[in-house]
C-alpha cells in the first residue's frame, strides 16, 4: 500500500506477542501451575457405543484420587456451543453421561497429586459396559431399524424426539426450482464428498480450574469465547456469573476447534469443586483427536443453465455425518445453504440438508464452517459446466457471481446483508495473468509422465454474523480503551487471537484512531470479570466486528482526551487532531494550521490526572449490522506423476478481498496458511474409522495423521499473494475478514488443476496417490 | 486410552557409561531389558505399552558407541545420531543412497535424537536406513559378554520388530565395506508428506562396465515383513547389457517377489504398482551416478 494514508493501519509492525511466543515465555494453559494443584485424567470409552452398567472408583479413591462419574455430575443437558439463541440450540451433552457414543468419550475422571498418580488412579477405575452396535455410515444410521443413538434430546428447554438418528434437517428454497430446471438448456449433476479432517491445532485442549473460597471458580481454558464458557459453567454448576471468572489464555491454534466450550472444561470444574483444590486437565493428542474434527460432507449438486452460461436454477442436497454429538449442525446447514446461495446467482433454488448422528468423534466448526465443502462441489461443478459449454472457466464465473449491490447470506437465511465492496473481478483477472492462465492447455494434449495443470476456484467467507435484525445467532463485541498518564494506551476486550494477529489489528485500530504510535498501545490481559460480552472469535469476525467495537471505544476515549486538551490549550475540541510524533513516541494533539497550539497526549492525560479531571476512557458494546463477504480466489498449479499418482503443488496465487488489510504481512500469512490447509483437505486429510473397534485407523497421533506442511507447499517464491483494492464502508478503516476465506476455495482449485493435468475429475477428497493411480489405470485409453 | 503425555509404566532406568558396564547389565537383565539410545522409537513404544521392560538401559553416555570413521570400510557407532551420519556423508557421493535415505526422514527432531543403530534395531519394515545399508552390503557388529559377531544386515532382520540379536547382545557398529569402482547407488521413497514414514522405498546399487551391469543389488522397504533384498531381480541384471526391456522385465519380476500389505499408509494394490516404478527410478539414478547413460 504505497499510498497508505494511515500511520498504523496497513503497516507492518513487530507483533506484540512475538517475542514471548518464539522464546517460549508465553504462558499457555498447559503452563499454568497453581499451588496445591491436582492433575486430572479422563477414563475414555474403548467402545464406539455402549451403556455404562457400573463404575467402581474404590480402587482409585484408595490411591487418594478424587473421582467423578456420571452419577456425580449436575443433572443438566447442555450444548457446548452458545452462539445460537437458545431456541435453536440442540442439547444432547452431559458433563459425563451413562451412554457412550464414540470411542474416546469420557466415562469417568480422576484427579490426584501428580500426573503419574492420576494415571494409576484412572487405571484402577473399574467399569462394566453393555456394548451396543456402532454406526459408522450416515445412510446406515438413517436406515429403518438402525440402533438409535438418542431417543430424545433438548431443543432449547423443550424435549425433542430423535428419529432415524437424524440430528436435524433444514430446507431452504427460493423461487420455483422445478420451473427453473425446466427453463434450462442444460442440466448438470454430480455428487461430491469431503472428509473428516482433524483440526490439528498445536495445543491440545486444556484447562485449569481453581475453586474459590466464596464458592466461585476461576478458570484458565483453551477457548475462543471466554464469556460463553463462563455462562455455560455458571448454568451447569449453578454459580452466579459474578463468581465465575474465565481468563483469556493465549491459544496454541484453534481452526475453530474451541468455538464451543470444550467438554474437558466442565469435567475439570466438577473435579475441582469436588476436590476443593485447583485441578489441571491437559488432553493428550490422542484424546484430542477423538474429541473433534471438521464436518464432512456428501453433496448432491444440480444446476440448470442457459446455453450462454446463465444459471436458471440450483439445488444442493447434503448429508452430514456429525458423529456422536450435535455441536452446531443446525446453523451449519443454514450456513451451507448461505454459501451455496451466495456463490452464484440463481433465480430458483433449493437447499436440503440432513445432519446424522454416527458413533464417531463429534464434528464441529473448522475453518470455513461448511464453506470449503460447498465450494469444493460448486467450484468443481463450475469447471465441469464451463467445459460442457465450451466457455473459459473464468468467464463463466464472472457471469454468475454474486457481487456488488446483491444480497449475501453471511450466516444462513436469517443473516443477510447487501454487498458494498467486491474485488471478485479484479482478483480473477489479475490472478489469471500471474499464473499464466492463457498458456493453459487442455489435458488431452498433454503427454509424458509428469503432467502439469492449472486450476482456479473462487469463494468467500462472511465477516462476522451481524445483520440489521437479530437472527438465530448472537453477534456483538465489547471493548474498553483508556489513555494512560504517559501517553500510552491500554485496550481490553474478550476478543481472542488464534495466532492470526486479531489483537495486533486491534492495537493498530486504537493507534490509528487515537493518533498514537502502535508501539504505545498495550493489549490488556482479559477475563470475564473485567470485560464486557464478546460472542466468540469465530466466523471471521475478529477484525470486522471486534475491531469495530474497539474503534468505537477508541473514539469515545479520544473525545474525552480532546475535551481535556481543549481546556489546557483553549481550543474547541472539535477542531483538534492528533498525529504520532516519531521522535518522542507521543501522540501530538494539534490545531491544524498553527504550530503554537499543540500538546502531547501524555501531557494531557497527566494534567487530567493531576487536576483530578478523570481518565480519558471509552467503552463500546457494538453490533455490526452487516456481514460483508471477504472474497477469495485461488489459482493452483499441480504436477501429477502419472506413474505413481503423486501430486505436487508447484505454483499458487492466492488473493483475498479483505477490504483494507490491517496487518498486511499477517493477512498474507493467513492466505498461505489457508492454502496449506486447503491443499491438505484436497490431497491428504481425513479421519477413517475401523468399523470393528470404532477406533481411528490413524491411531490418534501425528505418526499416521498427516497434515500438509510448509515443506510440502510449492517453493516460497512460487506462492504469490495479493489483496484486492477495495474498501468496506462498514468496516473499521475499511477492513473485512480474511481467516476462513483463505482456505475456502483451495480444495476445488486443486481438483480443477488435477483435471487440467490429467483429464480426470475427482469428486471425493482426499485425492490420494492411491485413488489417482487407480483412476489413471481405469481411464487408460 | 493410553497417555501420550507421560510414560505411565514403571521400570528401572540405568545409564551405563562404558560398554563393559552395559554388557554386564544386559547379561544380568537381558531378557527383561530394553536398550534405549535416541528414544525416537522406544519412547512411543513405552507410551503405547507396546513394550514393558523391567529395565531400560540408556546407552547414550557410552562414548565407545558414538563415532563415525572411515578406513577401508565405513564404520559407524550404533549410537551415532542420524543427523551426524548424514552430515558425515555429505561430501561422500559413494554413499549417496544412505545420504538420501537419511535426508528423506525429514524431521529435525528425529535427525537430532534418533540413531542409526536404533533405526536398524527397531526393525521396522519401513526403516529408511535399511534398504541403502542392504544394497551397500552392510554388516552389524553384535557384542555380548560372550564375545562378538558380525552379521550381514540381510540376515539381521527377522520380522516386524524382530532381529537376530540375542537378549544379551548390543549392536555396537554398522560396517559398510569399501565401495567398488564405477559404482553408483540411489534411494527413493514414496511417503504421504515430506516428513513421513515410507509407504514404500527402494535402494539400488550397481557397478557398471560400459553398457553392462556387473553388480546389482536391490532392496525395498515396506513391501514385506522385513526390509527386503530382492536377489531374484538382481540376478536378471548382473552381467547384462542394460536396456529398457530388460529393466521392464526386472521390474515385473521384482513386483512378483514382494509381499506388499494394506495399512493406514497405503494399500497392497498401490504398493505393488509403484514398486516397479520406484525400482526403475532408483536404478536409473544409480546407473547415472555410476556414469551410465540414461
Amino acid at each position: 500500500m504505497e499510498d497508505n494514508k494511515f500511520h498504523a493501519i496497513g503497516r507492518i509492525s513487530r507483533r506484540k506477542d512475538g517475542f514471548a511466543k518464539v522464546t517460549g515465555r508465553e504462558i499457555y494453559v498447559s503452563d499454568v501451575t497453581l499451588p496445591r494443584m491436582y492433575h486430572a485424567r479422563v477414563l475414555r470409552s474403548p467402545y464406539p457405543h455402549a451403556r455404562i452398567v457400573s463404575v467402581d472408583v474404590s480402587g482409585a479413591e484408595a490411591l487418594g484420587a478424587i473421582c467423578l462419574t456420571h452419577e456425580d455430575v449436575p443433572d443438566i443437558s447442555y450444548n457446548e456451543r452458545q452462539v445460537s439463541i437458545p431456541q435453536k440450540t440442540y442439547r444432547d451433552r452431559r458433563v459425563l453421561s451413562d451412554t457412550l457414543r464414540h470411542v474416546g468419550e469420557g466415562v469417568a475422571a480422576v484427579a490426584a497429586r501428580t500426573p503419574a498418580l492420576a494415571e494409576k488412579a484412572m487405571q484402577a477405575v473399574k467399569v462394566k459396559y453393555e456394548q451396543l452396535p456402532g454406526l459408522f455410515d450416515p445412510y446406515e444410521a438413517m436406515a429403518p431399524g438402525a440402533v438409535p443413538l438418542y431417543d430424545e434430546i433438548l431443543l432449547g428447554d423443550k424435549k425433542l424426539p430423535i428419529n432415524n438418528n437424524i440430528a436435524c434437517h433444514r430446507q431452504v428454497g427460493e423461487g420455483d426450482v422445478e420451473k427453473g430446471f425446466k427453463e434450462a438448456d442444460l442440466i448438470v449433476e454430480g455428487e461430491f464428498k469431503t472428509g473428516r479432517v482433524y483440526h490439528a491445532q498445536m495445543e491440545t485442549k486444556s484447562v485449569v480450574c481453581r475453586p474459590e473460597a466464596d464458592g466461585g471458580i476461576t478458570v484458565w481454558p483453551t477457548a475462543q469465547s471466554i464469556h460463553n464458557t463462563r455462562q455455560l459453567l455458571g448454568r451447569i454448576f449453578n454459580i452466579p456469573l459474578s463468581r465465575v471468572n474465565v481468563h483469556r489464555v493465549p491459544i496454541g491454534g484453534a481452526f475453530g476447534s474451541s468455538i464451543q466450550m470444550n467438554t474437558c472444561i466442565p469435567i475439570c470444574v466438577a473435579l475441582a469443586l469436588k476436590a476443593q483444590k485447583p485441578v489441571k486437565l491437559v488432553l493428550s493428542r490422542e484424546e484430542d483427536m477423538y474429541d473433534h474434527c471438521k464436518y464432512p460432507s456428501i453433496i448432491k449438486l444440480k444446476y440448470g443453465l442457459k446455453q450462454d452460461g446463465t444459471l436458471t436454477a440450483g439445488e444442493l442436497k447434503t448429508v452430514v455425518d456429525i458423529g456422536g454429538h450435535n455441536i452446531q449442525a443446525y446453523p451449519l446447514l443454514g450456513c451451507m445453504a448461505g454459501w451455496f446461495v451466495s456463490l452464484y446467482r440463481m433465480p430458483h433454488l433449493n437447499f436440503d440438508g440432513t445432519a446424522v448422528y454416527t458413533n464417531k468423534a463429534p464434528a464441529c466448526a473448522m475453518q470455513g464452517y461448511g464453506n470449503p465443502q460447498v465450494s469444493f462441489a460448486v467450484e468443481s461443478m463450475m469447471d465441469i459446466i464451463a467445459e460442457k459449454l465450451g466457455m473459459d472457466p473464468i468467464e463463466l464465473r464472472l457471469k454468475n457471481y454474486v457481487g456488488l449491490g446483491e444480497t449475501f447470506w453471511g450466516q444462513g437465511p436469517t443473516v443477510r446483508s447487501v454487498i458494498r465492496s467486491c474485488g471478485v473481478e479484479e482478483m480473477l483477472l489479475k490472478g489469471k495473468d500471474m499464473i499464466d492462465w492463457d498458456q493453459r492447455i487442455k489435458p488431452e494434449i498433454k503427454s509424458g509422465r509428469y503432467r502439469r495443470g492449472i486450476g482456479v476456484a473462487r469463494g468467500f467467507h462472511t465477516s462476522g454474523t451481524g445483520a440489521p435484525t437479530p437472527g438465530e445467532v448472537i453477534d456483538y463485541s465489547t471493548a474498553m480503551v483508556k489513555v494512560n498518564e504517559d501517553g500510552s494506551v491500554d485496550f481490553s476486550t474478550a476478543l481472542m487471537c488464534h495466532g492470526g494477529g486479531t489483537l495486533e489489528a486491534g492495537a493498530k485500530i486504537v493507534a490509528e484512531e487515537l493518533g498514537v504510535p502502535v508501539d504505545k498501545v498495550g493489549i490488556s490481559p482479559s477475563d470475564t470479570q473485567s470485560t464486557g460480552y464478546d460472542v466468540c472469535t469465530h466466523a471471521t469476525r475478529g477484525i470486522y466486528c471486534g475491531g469495530a467495537s474497539i474503534q468505537r471505544a477508541a473514539k469515545k476515549a479520544k473525545a474525552k482526551l480532546l475535551e481535556f486538551a481543549s481546556r489546557l490549550i483553549d481550543v474547541n475540541p472539535d477542531a483538534l487532531k492528533i498525529y504520532p510524533e516519531e521522535g518522542s513516541g507521543q501522540g501530538i494533539i494539534y490545531l491544524p494550521g498553527t504550530l503554537a497550539k499543540n500538546i502531547s497526549v501524555g501531557e494531557v492525560a497527566k494534567m487530567a490526572q493531576l487536576k483530578s479531571w478523570g481518565t480519558a476512557i471509552g467503552v463500546a458494546s457494538h453490533r455490526q449490522v452487516n456481514c460483508p463477504p471477504c472474497f477469495v480466489t485461488n489459482f493452483i498449479e499441480v504436477e501429477v506423476d502419472t506413474y505413481t499418482g503423486e501430486i505436487k503443488t508447484t505454483r499458487a496465487v492466492a488473493a483475498v478481498d479483505c477490504g483494507t488489510p490491517i496487518n498486511p504481512d499477517l493477512a498474507a500469512g493467513q492466505l498461505e496458511g489457508g492454502l496449506c490447509r486447503g491443499i491438505g483437505l484436497a490431497l491428504l486429510e481425513d479421519t477413517d474409522y475401523d468399523r470393528e473397534s470404532g477406533r481411528l485407523t490413524c491411531g490418534g497421533t501425528f505418526i499416521d495423521y498427516k497434515s500438509y506442511t510448509p515443506v510440502d507447499m510449492p517453493p516460497v517464491d512460487h506462492v504469490k499473494t495479493f489483496f484486492a483494492d477495495t474498501y468496506e464502508p462498514s468496516g473499521p478503516f475499511g477492513a473485512k475478514g480474511v481467516g476462513e476465506a483463505a482456505n475456502n476455495a483451495t480444495a476445488a482449485a486443486v481438483a480443477n488443476a488435477i483435471y487440467n493435468a490429467v483429464g480426470i475429475r475427482f469428486k471425493e477428497t482426499p485425492i490420494t496417490p492411491e485413488r489417482v493411480l487407480e483412476a489413471l489405470k481405469k481411464n487408460k485409453p | 486410552m493410553s497417555s501420550t503425555r507421560i510414560i505411565t509404566q514403571e521400570f528401572d532406568y540405568v545409564t551405563p557409561e562404558t560398554l563393559p558396564e552395559a554388557l554386564q547389565l544386559l547379561n544380568k537383565h537381558g531378557r527383561v531389558a530394553k536398550i534405549i539410545s535416541g528414544g525416537t522409537d522406544v519412547v512411543p513404544q513405552l507410551k503405547y505399552e507396546k513394550i514393558s521392560p523391567a529395565c531400560l538401559i540408556n546407552i547414550v553416555k557410552i562414548p565407545e558407541l558414538n563415532y563415525i570413521k572411515q578406513d577401508e570400510a565405513l564404520r559407524i557407532g550404533a549410537s551415532a545420531k542420524l543427523g551426524d551420519v548424514k552430515q558425515f556423508l555429505e561430501d561422500k557421493p559413494a554413499y549417496a543412497c544412505l545420504y538420501d535415505a537419511l535426508g528423506s526422514i525429514g524431521k529435525v527432531q528425529v535427525m537430532n535424537m534418533g540413531t542409526l543403530g536404533g533405526n536398524l534395531c527397531t526393525a521396522s519394515p519401513a526403516a529408511d536406513s535399511a534398504p541403502p545399508l542392504l544394497v551397500l552390503e552392510g554388516r552389524v557388529k553384535l557384542i555380548s559378554t560372550r564375545g562378538e559377531r558380525t552379521v550381514l544386515l540381510a540376515d539381521f532382520f527377522k520380522g516386524p520388530n524382530k532381529t537376530s540379536m540375542k537378549p544379551d547382545e548390543i549392536m555396537s557398529e554398522i560396517q559398510i565395506p569399501a565401495i567398488e569402482k564405477d559404482a553408483g547407488n540411489a534411494f527413493i521413497k514414496i511417503a504421504r508428506v515430506a516428513a513421513d514414514i515410507s509407504k514404500i522405498s527402494c535402494a539400488v546399487a550397481v557397478v557398471r562396465k560400459e553398457d553392462s551391469c556387473t553388480e546389482c543389488r536391490i532392496a525395498m522397504g515396506a513391501v514385506a515383513a522385513v526390509p527386503l533384498r530382492i536377489q531374484s531381480a538382481e540376478s536378471l541384471l548382473i552381467g547384462k547389457k542394460i536396456d529398457k526391456s530388460l529393466l521392464d522385465r526386472t521390474a515385473k519380476a521384482l513386483s512378483a517377489e514382494i509381499k506388499p500389505f494394506t495399512d493406514v499408509r497405503s494399500n497392497e494394490f498401490y504398493r505393488r504398482q509403484v514398486a516397479q516404478i520406484l525400482f526403475k527410478d532408483s536404478f536409473a539414478k544409480a546407473w547415472h551416478r555410476a556414469g551410465g547413460k540414461e
